[in-house]
C-alpha cells in the first residue's frame, strides 16, 4: 500500500535525523557473529562510530580484531546481525534492505581499493577504472569523461593502455583508487573509499606518493576515506584513527599518532550501554586485573585493581558438624568422614 | 523535510551478456575445450540417431529409385473398367496425399501384319495362332512419360522412347515372329500390324468383330526385355500360357504377356479408338500408382509400410470390384527401417563416453569459477551485483553450450556417415560414406537429445556451479592460487576399493542374465562401475607411480625428488585428468573388444549355422545325388537331408531325415550341441537304431521323455499324414547347419535365421535318412550337406556348382554376412561406433590434457620460475614437467590397460544382451590384440606429444614477469 510505504519512509528519515549533514556513514551498536558448523565467532561486538564527510578516518588493530568486517559492514558487502548502519546517500539503516537496493546505493556511494589491487589482469588500466562504471550502466560520454578526469588526476595518462600485469605496484594502486572513486566522482562529497591495506605490499617512497594522492583526492573531490592499516604512515595521515580489538573499539586518536604510543592519545567512549572499553596494553601493564574499585575524586575517575574476585570472598563455605556422631564435616563435603552419614 | 530521492545507478541490464563475450573471448583454449568437450557429449547420441534417420531415408530413397510403382489398381476378374469403377477409384487414389502420380496404362490385342504373312480371317487368342502363321502380341498404348517412368526396368538395345510412327517390340516378341514368319526384326525395322479395337463376343472372331485398326509402317525405336518379373510393371501385364504350335504338346509357351508386347505411343490412335481399348479391349486398363516418398517420409518413415496399406484398403473398401496389388516389396523396406530403429539401443554403448564429457564439461567449469573467485570478487567490489555476476556466467554457459551444440551437429553430420559406411573395424566404403553424406538427415529427435544435452551446460551452472560463485567476499587476489600440500595417504584403500568393483563387475553378468531391458540395466551399472573404477584406479596408479618416482632416483636423478612430490599434489587436477585419460582409455580398449567379440560370435554362429564346409541347397533333386557329389575330387562325406512336418499333441516341428554316420563326420558340432553325450556317441545311438529319433531339449522337458523313451509323431508324407512310433536316443540343443532344435529356446532372432539357414515352426528332429524315406515316400531332397578335404577342393566343387542352374552352394569361407541386413546393420553401427569413439575419447582426453595441464602450467609458474631463478635452464624445466605429465599419462594408460580388458569382457557379454540377435552356441570373446595394441600407441603417441606443448610452456616461464607479479 502507496500509504504505508510513506510512512515507513518518513518514520527511517526521522530515525536519522539526528545525524549530521556531515556524517556519511554511521555505525551504531553493531554486532557480526559468523557461524560456521557448530561454532559461533563474535567479529564485531557493539561496535559504533561515524565517518564525517571530506575526513580521513583509519582503523587500526591486531590481526582478527575485525577490522576487515567492519569494513565489509560498512560497505554493504556483510550484513551486521545486530545493529544499525546508516549511509548518508539512503538516509536510511543499511541492514534493512535488500540486496538489490543495496548494491544500487553502493555504486554510487562505495568505492573499494584492496592491497591485492582487484583489478582483472585481461583489462588495460583505463578498463579497470571504466570496468565499475558500465557495470552501473553509467553512458559512455560521461563513462569517457570520468575516466579520462580520473586517469589525469592519479597521473597515469600514459599508461592507460597498459595491461593491469604491465604496470608497478604503485600504477596498479593508481588504477584502484581510479577505479574505486569512478562512479564516486560526480557524488559532491557523499562518497566513501574503503580501503583495506592499501599501502601494504608498496615501498615507503610510493607508499607515500600514494597517501599524498589520498589527501589530494580527499581535498579536490571531498570524498571520505576509511583505510584499514598496520602502518604509522597512513595512520599519521589520519583526521582520525579507530583502535580496534577482538570486535571492540577500545580508542579513538585524534590526528598524528604513533601507533606505538597509543596509550598517550587515546580517548575511550562509553558505548551505547554506558560500558567502557579497557585499552589491552594498560590492563597488561597493571597485570591483567579483571575488576577495579573506581571513584571520582576533582574532576577525575580512579580506577584501582583489585587483587581477588569479589565473589570468590563470599564464595567461602563454613565446615559443619555430624548430627548423628557430631564429627566435623570439611566445607564442601556431605557425607561424614567418620560415621558415613549424608547431611 | 523533504524527501530527497537517493542517487542510486540501477545497473547496466547488458553488462553481463558483453562481459561473458569479452570473458570467452579472454580464455580460447579454456572455453574451445569446454566446448570440445561438450560438443563431443552432444556427437556420440546424436550421431546414432543421424545415423539411423539418414539410414532410413537412404532406404526409402532405394525403395522408390527401384519401384516406379506402390501399387496397381484393376477391374477384378470378371469384371469391367465401368462396372468396376476403376476411373472413380483412380480419382480417390489421386485425391489422397500419399500419391504423387497414377498411369492408366491400357493394352489390347494385335497381329502382326505384312505383305508376305499371310492374311487373318478368324483370331482366337487361345487359338494355335503360330501353327496358323499368327503372330499376335499385347500391344499396349503409352506415353512418352509412362516410358520415361518404366524406362529403369527394361533392359533395351535402341532407344527406350516413341515419337511418331515409332514401335517398341519384346525381345520375345522378336523371337516368336521369328519362328513363325521367318522374320528378323530388329532396331530400324518396318512392321506393320493389326490392333484391335474392342473384344470381339467369346473373344473369337472376325477383323471386323475385333475392331481391327490396321498400323502401318512403324520403325522400331528398340528392342526391349523386362528385367524382373516380379516388379509390379511385369505383374501388371501377366502373360498367358498357350499351347502355340502342337495341340498334344505337353508344355505351354508364355503369351500375350509384356514379354510378348509391342509399345506404341497411345496418340498413334485415334481418342475414339485409344477410348475403345481403354473401355472394351481384350485385357483389362490397369492403374499403376506412384506413392509420394515426400508425403510419406512427412508422416514418419516408420510408417511409411502401414500409411501405404492403409491407403490401400481405403481403396478396397470403396471399391469392391476393383483389385489392388503391389506393396510386396514395402515389407522388406519396412523390415530394414525397422532394423534401424532397433540399433538406435546401440546408444547405451556409447553411454560411458557421453556421460565422461558431460563430467568433464561441468568440472572444467566448476574449477574454472572456483579459481576465478578473485575475479567475482573484484567485479563485486566495482559494484557488480549478485544476478550480474550470475548472469555474467549464465551467459558464458549459454554460448559455450551453443558453441557444443553446432560443433557437436557438425560432428554427428559427420560421423554418422563413418556408421552407415563401416565394413570393418577402421575401415569404410568411401562412396557408401558420400551417398550416407549427402542424404544426412537430422530427425527432430536427434536435435532434440542433442539440444538437451547442450542445455545440461547451462542447467548445471543454473543448478550447481552458479553456487560456488561467491560473492560474500571482497578483496580476493585475482591472479595466483595457494599452493597445496602433497598428499600423504595409503593406496591400499584404492586397491581393495578397486578389486571389489571388478569382482562385481565381473560376476553380474554371471548371475544376473543379460537379456532385453535387464542387459540395458547392467550396462548402465556397469557404466557406473566403469567411473568408480577408474576414479579408484587413477588414485591408486597416481599415488604408485609418485611413489615409483620416489624409489628410482638412481634412474631419474635429482627430478624423482620432485615427481614424486608432484604427483601426490594437486589432487583437485590431476585426480580428474588421470579418471578421465583412465576412462577414455578404457572406454577404447572396451568398445574394441566389444566389436572383435561381436565380430567373433557372427563368425562363429556362421560356421554353425551352414554346418559343414559345403552346404548344398537345389531344387528337388534324387537321394542318389549325394553319389554325383562324392565323385567330385576331394569330397569325402555328404548326405542328403530329408524334411517334412511333424506334430506331436499341439507342438509342430520338422522331422529331418540324415545319414546319421555323414552327418557326424560332416557337422561342426559344438560341445554344447547335444546334451545326452557328444556328437558321435549320439548320431552312433540313432545310426544304430533305426526308428531312433534325437528330440530337442525343450520338447523332452514339456513333454517329460528322456533317452530310451517312445514317442508317437504324425508326420507329413507325399500325399498323406500318418503316424509312428520312434524311440529318443538323444536329446540336442542345436545342430551344424539347422540351427537351435527349439526355436522357442530362442530369446531373439537366431543368427541363423538372419542367415536364412534356421529351422523354424518349433525346430526340429533328427531321424534316420533311410527310415524317413520309406515312411513318407520322399526320394528327393533339396539340402545336402558336404564335407571336403581340403580348402581347394571345397573351392573346385563350390564354383563347378555355382554354375548349375537352381543349386546354391554356401560355404563359411565364402558367404557374404551382408546378405543379412539386420545383422550386417547391427555389425557396422558396433564397428562404426567403436571407431567413432575412439576418435572422440582421444579428442576428449587431449582435450582434458590441454585444459588441465595448460592450467596446471599456468598455476604453477612461480614454481617454474623458481627453479629457473635457482639456476635451472629451460631444457631442465621442460625435462621435468614432461617426465610428471607424462608420467601421469603412462599411469593412466597402465591401468586402463588392465580396466579395458575387464570391462570388454563385461561390456561384451552385455551387449550381446541388447543386441537383436540370439547366438546359438554363446558368446566369443575376442581379444584383438593387435588392434589394441596399435589403437593404444597411437592413443599414447597423440597424449604424449600433448604433454609436451604445456611442458614447454612451462620451460618458456619468464622468471623475471612471473616472480615480480607474485
Amino acid at each position: 500500500m502507496p500509504a504505508m510505504t510513506t510512512m515507513t519512509s518518513a518514520e527511517q528519515l526521522d530515525l536519522f535525523s539526528q545525524y549530521p549533514e556531515d556524517v556519511v556513514v554511521s555505525v551504531e551498536n553493531c554486532y557480526k557473529i559468523y557461524k560456521t558448523n557448530e561454532l559461533e565467532v563474535v567479529a564485531l561486538s557493539g561496535v559504533s562510530l561515524q565517518i564525517l564527510e571530506g575526513k580521513i578516518m583509519c582503523v587500526v588493530g591486531p590481526s582478527g580484531s575485525g577490522k576487515t568486517t567492519l569494513t565489509n559492514v560498512i560497505g554493504g558487502i556483510t550484513k551486521a546481525t545486530v545493529g544499525k548502519v546508516y549511509w548518508a546517500n539512503l538516509r536510511s539503516d543499511i541492514t534493512k534492505l535488500s540486496e538489490r537496493v543495496l548494491t544500487e546505493a553502493r555504486r554510487s556511494f562505495i568505492g573499494f581499493v584492496f592491497q591485492i589491487n582487484n583489478l582483472l589482469p585481461h583489462l588495460n588500466a583505463e578498463q579497470n577504472v571504466e570496468l565499475a562504471a558500465r557495470i552501473s550502466g553509467v553512458p559512455r560520454q560521461v563513462r569517457q569523461e570520468r575516466v579520462d578526469r580520473l586517469m589525469k588526476l592519479v597521473g597515469l595518462e600514459e599508461r592507460k593502455r597498459s595491461k593491469a600485469t604491465t604496470l608497478s605496484g604503485g600504477e596498479r594502486a593508481r588504477v584502484a583508487i581510479a577505479s574505486a572513486l569512478v562512479n564516486l566522482i560526480d557524488t559532491q562529497g557523499k562518497g566513501l573509499v574503503l580501503c583495506d591495506e592499501p599501502t601494504g605490499d608498496l615501498d615507503p617512497e610510493t607508499a607515500e606518493r600514494i597517501l599524498d594522492l589520498f589527501q589530494e583526492l580527499n581535498e579536490t573531490l571531498g570524498t571520505s576515506f576509511f583505510i584499514v592499516t598496520h602502518s604509522q604512515q597512513v595512520a599519521s595521515k589520519a583526521d582520525i584513527t579507530v583502535e580496534i580489538r577482538d570486535g571492540i573499539i577500545s580508542g579513538f586518536h585524534r590526528e598524528g599518532i604513533d601507533l606505538d604510543m597509543l596509550d598517550n592519545t587515546r580517548i575511550v567512549r562509553l558505548d551505547n550501554n554506558l560500558r567502557l572499553p579497557m585499552p589491552f596494553d594498560l590492563l597488561q601493564l597493571a597485570g591483567n586485573p579483571s575488576e577495579f574499585r573506581i571513584s571520582y575524586e576533582e574532576g577525575r575517575f580512579i580506577l584501582v585493581p583489585q587483587k581477588g574476585r569479589v565473589v570468590d570472598s563470599i564464595r567461602l563455605q563454613k565446615a559443619r558438624t555430624c548430627r548423628v556422631c557430631g564429627h566435623e564435616i570439611p566445607a564442601g563435603k556431605f557425607i561424614c568422614p567418620n560415621c558415613g552419614s549424608t547431611v | 523535510m523533504k524527501k530527497e530521492r537517493p542517487n542510486t545507478y540501477s545497473g547496466n541490464a547488458w553488462w553481463a551478456a558483453r562481459y561473458a563475450l569479452t570473458s570467452l573471448r579472454n580464455y580460447p583454449v579454456r572455453n574451445a575445450g569446454i566446448a570440445l568437450v561438450l560438443a563431443i557429449g552432444v556427437a556420440l547420441p546424436t550421431t546414432v540417431f543421424v545415423w539411423t534417420s539418414t539410414g532410413t531415408y537412404l532406404v526409402v530413397d532405394d525403395y522408390f529409385a527401384t519401384n516406379p510403382y506402390q501399387f496397381s489398381l484393376e477391374p477384378k476378374i470378371g469384371e469391367s473398367v465401368s462396372s468396376s469403377d476403376l476411373l472413380a477409384a483412380r480419382q480417390m487414389a489421386d485425391a489422397s496425399q500419399l500419391t504423387e502420380w497414377s498411369d492408366l496404362v491400357s493394352s489390347t490385342l494385335g497381329i502382326l501384319t505384312g505383305d508376305f504373312f499371310p492374311s487373318w480371317s478368324l483370331y482366337s487368342p487361345i487359338d494355335l495362332n503360330y501353327a496358323l502363321g499368327i503372330k499376335d502380341m499385347r500391344v499396349i498404348l503409352v506415353t512418352e512419360e509412362v516410358l520415361g517412368n518404366w524406362s529403369q526396368e527394361f533392359d533395351c538395345r535402341g532407344n527406350f522412347s516413341l515419337s511418331g510412327g515409332q514401335v517398341l517390340v519384346s525381345d520375345m516378341f522378336v523371337g516368336y515372329a521369328r519362328q513363325v514368319h521367318g522374320v528378323d526384326i530388329d532396331v530400324g525395322s518396318v512392321i506393320d500390324f493389326d490392333l484391335f479395337g474392342q473384344n470381339a463376343r467369346n473373344s473369337r472372331g472376325n477383323p471386323f468383330a475385333w475392331g481391327r485398326v490396321a498400323m502401318h509402317g512403324f520403325t522400331v525405336a528398340g528392342v526391349y526385355q523386362v528385367r524382373s518379373l516380379t516388379t509390379l510393371i511385369s505383374q501388371s501385364f501377366p502373360s498367358m500360357s498357350r499351347k502355340n504350335w502342337d495341340p498334344m504338346s505337353l508344355t505351354e509357351d508364355p503369351v500375350l504377356g509384356i514379354n510378348d508386347s509391342v509399345m506404341i505411343l497411345r496418340s498413334e490412335v485415334s481418342e475414339d479408338v485409344a477410348a475403345d481399348v481403354e473401355t472394351r479391349s481384350f485385357f483389362s486398363p490397369v492403374c499403376l500408382l506412384r506413392a509420394s516418398e515426400d508425403a510419406l517420409l512427412a508422416l514418419g518413415p516408420e510408417e511409411i509400410g502401414n500409411n501405404l496399406l492403409a491407403l490401400k484398403t481405403q481403396i478396397e473398401g470403396a471399391y469392391t470390384r476393383v483389385s489392388v496389388n503391389g506393396l510386396e516389396e514395402i515389407w522388406s523396406m519396412d523390415a530394414r527401417i525397422k532394423t534401424y530403429l532397433q540399433s538406435q539401443v546401440l546408444t547405451v554403448i556409447a553411454f560411458p563416453v557421453l556421460i565422461m564429457s558431460l563430467m568433464l564439461s561441468v568440472f572444467t567449469s566448476e574449477t574454472s569459477i572456483a579459481r576465478r573467485k578473485g575475479e567475482i570478487s573484484a567485479l563485486r567490489s566495482k559494484g557488480a551485483s549478485f544476478n550480474q555476476v550470475f548472469a555474467t556466467f549464465m551467459w558464458e554457459s549459454l554460448l559455450l553450450s551453443l558453441l557444443g551444440l553446432g560443433t557437436g551437429l557438425v560432428f554427428s553430420v559427420l560421423m554418422a556417415p563413418l556408421m552407415g559406411s563401416s565394413v570393418g573395424l577402421f575401415m569404410f566404403d568411401p562412396n557408401e560414406y558420400l551417398r550416407f553424406l549427402n542424404r544426412v538427415t537430422i530427425s527432430p529427435v536427434a536435435l532434440a537429445i542433442a539440444a538437451a544435452i547442450a542445455l545440461y551446460l547451462p542447467a548445471a551452472y543454473l543448478l550447481h556451479v552458479a553456487r560456488r560463485i561467491d560473492v560474500s567476499e571482497v578483496g580476493q587476489p585475482t591472479v595466483g592460487q595457494p599452493s597445496e600440500e602433497a598428499e600423504q595417504t595409503g593406496i591400499w584403500r584404492y586397491v581393495l576399493g578397486l578389486t571389489t568393483v571388478l569382482v562385481i563387475l565381473l560376476l553380474m553378468p554371471l548371475i544376473i542374465a543379460p537379456r532385453g531391458s535387464i542387459a540395458v540395466l547392467e550396462i548402465l551399472g556397469a557404466t557406473m562401475m566403469l567411473f568408480i573404477a577408474s576414479y579408484l584406479g587413477s588414485r591408486a596408479m597416481r599415488l604408485a607411480t609418485g611413489r615409483l618416482s620416489g624409489s628410482t632416483a638412481f634412474l631419474l636423478g635429482e627430478k624423482s625428488l620432485y615427481l614424486s612430490q608432484s604427483l601426490r599434489r594437486r589432487k583437485g587436477q590431476f585426480i580428474p585428468l588421470l579418471v578421465i585419460l583412465t576412462l577414455t582409455l578404457t572406454t577404447t580398449t572396451m568398445m574394441l573388444i566389444q566389436a572383435g567379440s561381436f565380430e567373433a560370435t557372427l563368425d562363429n554362429e556362421l560356421r554353425y549355422s551352414i554346418g559343414c564346409d559345403l552346404r548344398i541347397e537345389c531344387d528337388q533333386r534324387p537321394l542318389s545325388y549325394n553319389r554325383t557329389l562324392m565323385d567330385f575330387p576331394g569330397v569325402t562325406s555328404v548326405t542328403p537331408v530329408l524334411e517334412t512336418w511333424a506334430q506331436v499333441g499341439a507342438f509342430p516341428f520338422f522331422l529331418e531325415g540324415i545319414d546319421a554316420a555323414n552327418y557326424a563326420r560332416i557337422g561342426y558340432f559344438s560341445p554344447d550341441s547335444f546334451i545326452t553325450g557328444d556328437a558321435q556317441s549320439v548320431l552312433s545311438a540313432l545310426g544304430a537304431r533305426e526308428d531312433g529319433i534325437i528330440l530337442s531339449e525343450y520338447y523332452s522337458r514339456l513333454w517329460n521323455e528322456t533317452v530310451g523313451d517312445t514317442i508317437a509323431v504324425y508326420f507329413g508324407t507325399i500325399n498323406a499324414t500318418r503316424i509312428a512310433s520312434f524311440e529318443i536316443v538323444g536329446i540336442m540343443r542345436s545342430a551344424p547347419g539347422f540351427g537351435v532344435a527349439a526355436t522357442y529356446d530362442l530369446q531373439a532372432a537366431s543368427f541363423a535365421s538372419q542367415f536364412g539357414f534356421q529351422v523354424g515352426q518349433g525346430g526340429f528332429a533328427f531321424v534316420n535318412l533311410n527310415l524317413l524315406s520309406s515312411l513318407t515316400y520322399y526320394h528327393t531332397s533339396d539340402l545336402f550337406l558336404v564335407d571336403t578335404a581340403c580348402f581347394s577342393d571345397m573351392t573346385l566343387v563350390q564354383q563347378t556348382l555355382d554354375s548349375e542352374r537352381n543349386v546354391f552352394v554356401y560355404s563359411p569361407e565364402t558367404f557374404d554376412t551382408a546378405t543379412s541386413y539386420s545383422v550386417h546393420l547391427f555389425l557396422s553401427g558396433i564397428q562404426g561406433l567403436t571407431v567413432i569413439s575412439f576418435v572422440l575419447c582421444g579428442g576428449m582426453g587431449l582435450s582434458a590434457i590441454g585444459l588441465f595441464l595448460g592450467s596446471a602450467v599456468k598455476e604453477r609458474d612461480w614454481e617454474y620460475a623458481v627453479f629457473r631463478a635457482l639456476g635451472g635452464t629451460k631444457k631442465q624445466v621442460l625435462s621435468m614437467v614432461f617426465g610428471e605429465f607424462a608420467g601421469s599419462v603412462i599411469a593412466a594408460m597402465c591401468i586402463s590397460l588392465a580396466l579395458g580388458a575387464a570391462f570388454g569382457y563385461s561390456m561384451s557379454l552385455l551387449t550381446f544382451g541388447i543386441a537383436p540377435f540370439s547366438p546359438a552356441l554363446g558368446e566369443i570373446l575376442a581379444f584383438p590384440f593387435t588392434v589394441m595394441l596399435l589403437v593404444m600407441s597411437v592413443d599414447a603417441f597423440a597424449m604424449l606429444a600433448s604433454c609436451y606443448i604445456p611442458a614447454l610452456k612451462a620451460g618458456a616461464v619468464n622468471p623475471a614477469v612471473v616472480l615480480r607479479n607474485l
